[in-house]
């Protein structure tokens, strides 16, 4: 994290959660306006033999904010081989921040009809969200 | 830079029944005391001292002494540190009561023994916390004086320096001003030393006001200080309600500029303006500074936007802040930082629904609400979700005030809503009757929680939300100041504009 741009305090006290709980180095590559884009290095896919890690979109504002969108290296797919539609944006410009990583794929999901965020320990369960958001596809 | 010490009402109760609660005079006992955590609100002009939570003192903690005065232990300032070292951004203040005649409400003096013992105790809890953390002193008089002093000790940089602490005397400030935050809002005198005249008001401009609340009362608005944030149709007219009421100061904040599609319900303005597309802020400079009746007034213009940090800068000088920008996202940084900074909030708008093919209002609907202390947070009273909000973070167009998710699709295409000046006449008074029931008390069961007016049926209802939900976390960095995270950010509807007039013209 010494090289990722700064992120403001109750964001960064859920990045420290993250860590401490989930065992991973969540790295901030980009802030882009409001938003972080924030690499889950063990964000799990369930798509056949895909590698896990995406770039999930948090707002600075966090616990404050919801966040918006995931940003992946490959299409994401379904268990059952099928590609990942809703919401798919292939080469979106919510990817440019993190494009030179490799971020090609966004997924424009949103926080809609979901518990509220209140805490920064709410991190575990925004990110424990995006994975079963993947398996539902 | 002024200073201003602000508490809430339920605090100020708090301290009032700890030091003069029953049997509150004792001769051979007539002092009481008790520590407190202290936190920083920092405008641009004014900083405030925030009371925050009261560490109570256990028996024998607080101690009179015949030769030394009032006696805090050793064990008592000890706890304070252990509870202030977790506590980011907060300080001390020490408070103890002065007997006194119950009649004298003035500010009272420090004794020459106070001073020593701040001068020891208060500099030893510097050197124990990290830098950057206030300290002060505190004074509450039986007769309701209160008065404040703000300590600043030069923290040693040599081990020399560090021998020589104990006998530098630190600089010592009086708050100017206290203020009591809750349903209303409440001033007084902070500085025992003051010599300066009260602000002045127009006993003839303001006849007709003074036969409703007073000398008192005119003066009252005369010292006060109000932000505006949003200078359209809502904000524009309030702005010169206030400047007519005989409001001192106002702090006009907007970075929009005039133009022909906002004419219409721009009161005041002119078409020279609009052909110069002078900034709303300034045309409202302009609009008050020539319509105040108090004899000082003072406008301030700032292109800005409150959901920025600059722009949030600028409300924290001011006692009262009026909400009339149609966005979540400014909503949301004006709802944290009335209970961070004891700065009451008063929020309106409206949202109109045309009928296609008639000139049938399908549905509108005006409303005003107030937040901070002693009442329930805007979001609990369900002026804007989070959700709202983030999405306002996300998207560079224009707002939409109450029901923006009830716009039908193709109007949300639309890049501004409809508006009508008479509505925004409406929203505007019922925000100004909110201003002078929370300064002045003039309609005290008008005081708190959102007001609705449904246009079509032409009925005002009130909400039912009176308090916070339970799950609600404002409390939890109420008189928090600086140390709370105020979810400000990029707002990029003026980013768009910043950017476009940045641009040279071809």
């Amino acid at each position: 994290m010494s090289d990722s741009p700064t992120v403001p305090g109750p964001l960064g006290a859920a990045l420290c959660y993250l860590r401490e709980h989930r065992q991973i180095d969540p790295r901030v590559d980009a802030i882009s306006d409001n938003f972080a884009y924030v690499w889950i290095s063990d964000l799990q896919k369930s798509g056949n033999g895909q590698a896990p890690g995406g770039w999930i979109r948090l707002p600075t504002a966090f616990p404050f904010g919801n966040p918006h969108g995931l940003v992946t290296i490959e299409p994401l797919m379904r268990k059952d081989g099928a590609l990942v539609t809703d919401a798919h944006n292939p080469g979106h410009d919510m990817c440019k921040p993190v494009i030179d990583l490799g971020g090609a794929h966004y997924y424009s999901w949103t926080w809609k009809d979901c518990p509220p965020i209140q805490d920064p320990k709410d991190i575990l369960g925004v990110v424990q969200w995006y994975e079963r958001t993947i398996r539902n596809g | 830079m002024k200073l201003d010490f602000a508490l809430t009402d339920e605090s100020y109760h708090t301290a009032t029944a700890l030091l003069f609660g029953p049997d509150w005079y004792r001769p051979r006992d007539p002092e009481r005391g008790f520590l407190a955590a202290l936190y920083v609100g920092a405008g641009v002009e004014r900083r405030t001292l925030i009371l925050g939570e009261i560490i109570r003192p256990l028996p024998g903690e607080v101690q009179w002494s015949s030769t030394r005065g009032l006696i805090m232990t050793h064990r008592y300032y000890s706890r304070a540190i252990d509870h202030l070292q977790g506590t980011a951004g907060a300080g001390l203040i020490n408070v103890h009561s002065h007997p006194g005649p119950r009649v004298d409400s003035s500010p009272p003096l420090p004794s020459p023994q106070d001073l020593e013992s701040d001068r020891n105790e208060l500099g030893a809890v510097f050197r124990a916390l990290s830098p950057g953390r206030p300290m002060a002193a505190g004074i509450f008089s039986a007769g309701g004086g209160v008065s404040v002093r703000e300590y600043t000790f030069k923290r040693p940089s040599t081990s020399e320096e560090a021998l020589r602490f104990e006998r530098r005397r630190p600089a010592i400030r009086f708050a100017d001003r206290i203020r009591i935050v809750g349903r209303r809002l409440r001033f007084q005198e902070g500085d025992p030393h003051r010599k300066g005249l009260p602000r002045p008001f127009d006993p003839v401009c303001t006849d007709s006001s003074i036969l409703l609340w007073g000398e008192r009362g005119q003066r009252l608005l005369a010292e006060i200080s109000i932000a505006i944030a949003g200078l359209g149709g809502v904000g524009g007219m309030v702005a010169e309600y206030l400047a007519r009421l005989g409001v001192g100061r106002l702090v006009l904040i907007d970075y929009d500029r005039l133009e022909l599609e906002n004419f219409n319900r721009s009161q005041g303005a002119t078409r020279r303006e609009v052909r110069r597309r002078a900034p709303k802020a300034q045309v409202y400079k302009r609009v008050t500074t020539g319509s105040a009746t108090s004899p000082g007034f003072r406008a301030l213009a700032r292109r800005a936007s409150v959901a920025e940090e600059e722009g949030l800068r600028q409300l924290l000088d001011c006692d009262l802040i009026i909400g009339s920008a149609d966005d979540a996202f400014a909503r949301q940084v004006l709802d944290h930082a009335s209970y961070a900074h004891l700065i009451p909030v008063i929020d309106g708008g409206t949202v109109l629904l045309p009928q296609p093919d008639s000139m049938v209002i399908a549905a509108g609907k005006s409303q005003v609400a107030g937040a901070g202390p002693g009442h329930a947070c805007l979001e609990c009273q369900g002026v804007y979700t989070q959700e709202e909000a983030t999405i306002a973070r996300e998207t560079a167009s224009w707002g939409q005030y109450v029901g923006a998710n009830a716009m039908p699709a193709e109007l949300g295409k639309e890049l501004r809503a409809p508006s009508v000046i008479c509505t925004n006449g409406l929203v505007a008074s019922l925000i100004v009757l909110r201003v002078l029931s929370i300064l002045l008390g003039t309609t005290p069961s008008a005081v708190s929680g959102l007001q609705r007016y449904y246009i079509e049926s032409g009925e005002l209802h009130w909400g039912a939300i009176k308090e916070c939900k339970p799950t609600c976390r404002k409390n939890s960095f109420l008189g928090r100041g600086d140390s709370h995270f105020i979810p400000t950010g990029v707002d990029l509807r003026w980013k768009a504009v910043r950017e476009a007039e940045s641009k040279p013209l071809s």
